[in-house]
């Protein structure tokens, strides 16, 4: 299983959408000038490392043109160092010397100190000048380029009513460019409009590795109904239109993908857990280690009783909603049962209301369990305060007065955690916390007599109580958990090792596997 | 009845949330967020049981005159004075603006109390730190010489006293600190965190199945 596991894990993972194309460095792309009716074309760049305003000096960019992919590329100029930039990242230049009707293919290249640095093909761009030509036209020396590679898709994973556009960026969106004004997202049921603006977006791309700008669309979008998009750029009064994406329906799916991961590895955990369930209930013994925090929890109430102090409770400062104060909670339970049998006196003062609520309960119970219904009564369980630093205050003023013999401090603690247990430590009182912060447990290991690290919180009730089912979910814990995912994760981590020296992209596709979703 | 209709609650919500984690369909789609605002509108009305809880207590021990019965008047008197003066006298709707009565007592007593004890922090910090760096065992100097290195090397000190031993620069304190944050802590803390993740999966998985029961009282 653990060889044919990452295997299937492997096949499982899917990567959403694709890279966008960009050809770098130059990243060459040209178009027909916008408003210019002799049909001239404006080819645009990226700037080369070193050509950059703060430089004195940089090679000239020359510039070809052919009539054909395959043909013979002709040199028609070339732009210096001193000429004029586009933005500061890029530059422009306008090939006005063309036939219209004619297309043309167009290439940079440039000797740099690396040697001839070439560009990309960019073509064919088709002049398609006016029959009339308007001569007084006045056009702007740099012109906006479009996003170009729209396309627009339902959104993955959701619950409808979404449509995802993703588009590589305008060239004149560059870092920090306080000309360009971002994009207005453009909708339309019919594909020849009219197209009603939804949302503008900001510039710059939100996917860096992917080098793409990504915009959800939920504005009251129907399920089942086809929409169609295009994207127009903002630059210095001037806009620019993409294409138009389209046709996409939004919809709703039944499984997410993204998580199919961890469906699978839940899946093998709850698997192996019910096994040993059912294991454990055959009668079967099962072997799990000692845990000393677990096996003091006698002795702590027991001296307790001895001295004839109180046994202080205190399940951590989180609600209900949180696993660890649950889990505290089920250990409140076996010491409520214990102090019920001492007759010793049991407080447990909360912060949150619920949490009150159950303890009561639970301690309750305890105590009739423990045949002593007589002893309980609800002011052994109250609320102090909301406030993280107001309970601080609050539980050591507490134990400063009473001097409890034991204190146990199981749930999910923040800074408070040292307060807490320092308090504790200075009156000499017996402590035994537990908590899955891993944060605090340095504090705690410090400051108190045993400490439950992490996973020993949430195996405390099937520990104490010896109920075979509960083992059985610890040993399938164990065994379902830590042998099959750590041996797992040792296989790719060794492979993201070994291929981290040749093929990063197979590491960044592991470390995407793994991501939760 | 009284324990079979909360296990069977439990393992319904339970299952609920485990499949909507991986269906997004709707019914399941908005389910999760449906189910929080159910659990902050209970919370919400919850806050009152607690508060009358820590009002009958208080109000028990000053009128029987218990032990430190002091304790409990301060707690009713401040309870009641930041209740009125919030209600009635800090402009209805807007008593968390500044300027308000209600925010006055925030800043002037709430605040520096609630800075006072999180500054006692840093004595127990330095009474804890005390103890557990004493060199009892070959383990405890283990944790006492690494503390040293992370200390010294996040401060000045670190770095003159590794120019004065002329040691070489990977082996200069503060880069010792970072090898052992980033890879033997690091290390540590995800073994601790698998662990957990683990142990709350098998926790609710217990809990969905109805066979641990010691948060309903049971065993």
């Amino acid at each position: 299983m653990i060889i044919v596991l990452p295997v299937i894990i492997w096949l499982v993972h899917q990567r959403a959408g694709n890279p966008s194309i960009s050809y770098p460095p130059y990243d060459l792309t040209a178009m027909i000038t916008p408003g210019d009716s002799t049909g001239s074309i404006t080819l645009n760049w990226q700037t080369l490392s070193g050509d950059d305003e703060t430089a004195v000096s940089f090679p000239d960019y020359r510039i070809y043109r052919s009539n054909s992919a395959e043909g013979t590329f002709e040199k028609i100029d070339s732009v210096g160092f001193s000429d004029f930039r586009a933005t500061p990242a890029t530059r422009q230049y306008r090939d006005t010397a063309v036939d219209p009707g004619s297309s043309y293919y167009y290439k940079i290249s440039c000797n740099t100190d690396g040697g001839l640095d070439e560009s990309n093909l960019f073509g064919p761009v088709i002049s398609n000048a006016s029959e009339v030509i308007d001569t007084s036209a006045v056009l702007a020396d740099i012109i906006v380029f479009p996003a170009s590679q729209l396309r627009a898709f339902d959104s993955p994973n959701d619950n409808g009513s979404s449509i995802t556009l993703e588009w590589k960026i305008s060239p004149n969106d560059v870092f920090g460019s306080l000309m360009f004004g971002g994009y207005s997202v453009y909708r339309s049921t019919d594909p020849d409009g009219p197209f009603e603006m939804i949302a503008e977006t900001t510039a710059g791309v939100t996917d860096n590795d992917r080098q793409v700008k990504i915009m959800a669309d939920g504005r009251e979008v129907e399920d089942g109904i086809e929409y169609y998009y295009y994207v127009e750029a903002r630059w210095n009064g001037q806009t620019a239109k993409s294409n138009v994406a389209g046709p996409v329906k939004s919809g709703q799916q039944w499984f997410h993908t993204a998580r199919a991961v961890s469906f699978l590895l839940l899946s093998i955990l709850v698997g192996t857990i019910l096994y040993y369930i059912s294991y454990a209930k055959s009668g079967k013994e099962l072997f799990i280690r000692k845990i000393a925090g677990l096996e003091a929890v006698d002795e702590a109430v027991g001296r307790a009783t001895e001295m004839g102090r109180k046994v202080f409770y205190i399940p951590g400062i989180q609600d209900m909603n949180n696993m660890q104060t649950i889990a505290g909670l089920t250990i409140l339970g076996r010491v409520a049962k214990l102090t019920a049998e001492y007759d010793t006196k049991l407080d447990v003062p909360v912060s949150r209301s619920l949490v009150m609520v159950a303890a009561r309960e639970i301690v309750k119970e305890a105590y009739l369990n423990a045949g002593r219904p007589d002893y309980y009564n609800d002011d052994m369980v109250y609320y102090l305060t909301d406030d993280q630093f107001g309970y601080a205050a609050g539980v050591d003023g507490l134990v400063i007065r009473q001097k409890p013999a034991t204190i146990f401090y199981q749930g999910a603690f923040f800074a408070e955690s040292l307060i807490l247990a320092e308090t504790g430590n200075s009156i000499g009182a017996i402590q035994i916390a537990g908590t899955a912060m891993p944060a605090q447990l340095p504090f705690f290991v410090a400051a108190c007599d045993y400490t439950l690290i992490g996973e020993e919180l949430f195996a405390a009730s099937a520990y104490l109580s010896r109920e075979p089912k509960l083992l059985g979910s610890l040993k399938g814990q164990d065994i379902g958990g830590k042998l099959v995912f750590l041996t797992m994760a040792t296989i790719f981590i060794v492979l993201a090792t070994i291929f981290s020296f040749t093929n990063t992209e197979f590491v960044d596709t592991i470390a995407r596997m793994f991501s939760v979703h | 009845m009284k324990r079979e209709i909360p296990l069977i609650l439990t393992a319904v919500v339970g299952l609920t949330f485990v499949i909507q984690f991986f269906v997004p369909h709707e019914p399941m789609g908005n389910l999760s967020n449906t189910l929080s605002k159910w659990y902050s509108i209970i919370s919400a009305f919850a806050i009152w049981l607690g508060s009358l809880n820590l009002l009958k207590i208080s109000i028990e021990k000053v009128s029987k005159r218990k032990k430190d019965w002091m304790f409990s008047a301060v707690t009713i008197a401040s309870f009641f004075l930041i209740l009125i003066i919030g209600l009635f006298f800090s402009g209805g709707r807007q008593y968390i603006e500044q300027g308000s009565g209600f925010d006055w007592l925030y800043r002037n007593m709430y605040s520096p109390l609630s800075a006072t004890m999180f500054a006692l922090l840093a004595f127990f910090v330095a009474s804890a730190a005390y103890r557990a760096f004493r060199a009892r065992n070959a383990q405890a100097t283990v944790l006492l010489v690494a503390a040293f290195i992370i200390m010294a090397g996040r401060t000045p000190f670190g770095e003159w006293i590794s120019n004065m031993l002329f040691l070489p620069e990977g082996w200069w304190l503060g880069n010792l600190t970072n090898v052992i944050m980033n890879y033997f802590n690091v290390a540590g803390q995800r073994a601790i965190m698998i662990g957990i993740s683990l142990g709350v999966i098998s926790t609710s998985l217990r809990i969905i199945l109805g066979i641990e029961r010691s948060h309903l009282g049971g065993e």
